[in-house]
């Protein structure tokens, strides 16, 4: 079976999904939350997260979901006579009912006390067999040292300690800011629309610019290269962010990098930002 | 005139075909494109005069009262290896400027042409 292309890294699971599948609802909490994925024509699928017991039993959050599907779509009636049918796959338990109904997917990870749903609103045993199957086979454990984080084709590899913070996802301009032990921040930015950003400035200018915008001051700006990209390196400056600090808090040193893809069309920018005392990072390691 | 494009659901827009006003003169200029836009019978119209650049200048270029708002996003989405919702939003939003300045009216086909 070919590996589906698009990679999903979040936090406790990491999974392959078709390229034209875009997240288009997520949530930062790691007790709980969703990834909801679209295609141009709906809704393609969404994979959720709980913190649970592990005496959690899948069968009945599955059955009420059935039952709350039907009187969506008006089918009240049909509740009744819904029993779901059950089948293990690859550590999933997959409930189903009818071809055309939800297919759910479910799985307790049990060093983390979570539990995952793989959930599809439409599913026959075609669509179930190419294309919900090789998604909920694709999974593994995102977890250890280091968690990959990585949503619309792009994301980062940090120390485990790290969190979400902040997601933005607007055409062409995406980020993904997280904070880590002694709210020390990592971030990962990227554009697109490249033809027109580098039209009338140079990668420095743009660079320059969106910093400013985030209120960081830049020290030092230097042009390189970064796997055969061009680039910029810059030593960085923002006042920490701890509590109300954000307006009087002293400013914490860090540095960032900027690269320019032209293969792909896009700028991307990683940086870091960290209280004195706190270990840095190596960002040409975080990709 | 104002769009509705941005309040109708996606398969919708999809489906628009952006027409030129055809009360318009165009004239290239350093910049990009100079358009005027001749008064109509209301009285209180004016003489209006803009300059279309950029990304705005390549779709407004690729109006031709055929092309549908779907070809357009992806011709988009290809030129500038965005995503589809990437591409869709861009393009929606582009549109809904060159009809609030006047520039394109959109039509749907009807059921038969479809």
């Amino acid at each position: 079976m070919e590996q589906l292309p698009q990679r999903i890294d979040w936090h406790y699971f990491s999974c392959r999904v078709s390229s034209d599948w875009e997240v288009t609802r997520y949530d930062l909490s790691n007790q709980r939350g969703k990834l909801n994925f679209s295609t141009r024509h709906g809704h393609a699928g969404s994979i959720s997260w709980e913190k649970t017991s592990a005496e959690y039993k899948p069968e009945s959050m599955m059955n009420d979901f059935m039952a709350k599907h039907l009187l969506a779509v008006k089918e009240a009636e049909k509740i009744e006579e819904a029993k779901l049918q059950l089948e293990t796959f690859e550590g999933w338990l997959l409930g189903s009912w009818q071809e055309g109904y939800p297919l759910q997917a479910s799985r307790y990870l049990e060093n983390e006390g979570v539990t995952l749903k793989w959930t599809f609103l439409h599913c026959t045993n075609t669509e179930l067999e190419n294309l919900y199957k090789p998604v909920i086979k694709s999974f593994s454990e995102n977890n250890g040292d280091r968690k990959k984080w990585c949503l619309w084709n792009f994301g980062l590899s940090l120390p485990a300690g790290f969190k979400p913070k902040e997601v933005n996802a607007i055409p062409a301009s995406h980020s993904m800011k997280f904070t880590g032990p002694e709210n020390a921040q990592a971030a990962i930015n990227r554009w697109g629309l490249t033809s027109e950003i580098l039209k009338h400035q140079t990668l420095e200018d743009f660079s320059i610019k969106q910093y400013n915008k985030m209120q960081i001051h830049i020290s030092e700006i230097e042009r390189t290269t970064f796997n055969g990209h061009e680039a910029v390196k810059l030593k960085i400056k923002k006042r920490g962010e701890k509590g109300f600090d954000k307006l009087i808090g002293r400013y914490w040193d860090g540095d960032a990098i900027l690269w320019h893809n032209k293969e792909l069309k896009r700028i991307y920018s990683l940086r870091q930002i960290k209280p004195e005392k706190t270990q840095p990072l190596d960002l040409e390691d975080l990709i | 005139m104002s769009s509705e494009i941005q309040k109708l659901n996606m398969e919708k827009q999809l489906q628009a075909v952006p027409v030129r006003n055809e009360h318009l003169s165009e004239e290239r200029v350093e910049k990009g494109l100079k358009i005027t836009l001749e008064p109509t019978q209301d009285k209180k119209s004016k003489q209006q005069r803009l300059i279309l650049e950029g990304l705005g200048l390549q779709l407004f270029e690729q109006v031709n009262n055929q092309i549908t708002v779907d070809e357009m996003v992806t011709d988009f989405q290809a030129a500038h290896l965005l995503s589809f919702f990437e591409a869709h939003n861009l393009v929606v939003q582009y549109i809904d400027s060159l009809v609030s300045w006047g520039l394109i009216g959109l039509t749907w086909p009807s059921a038969d042409e479809a």
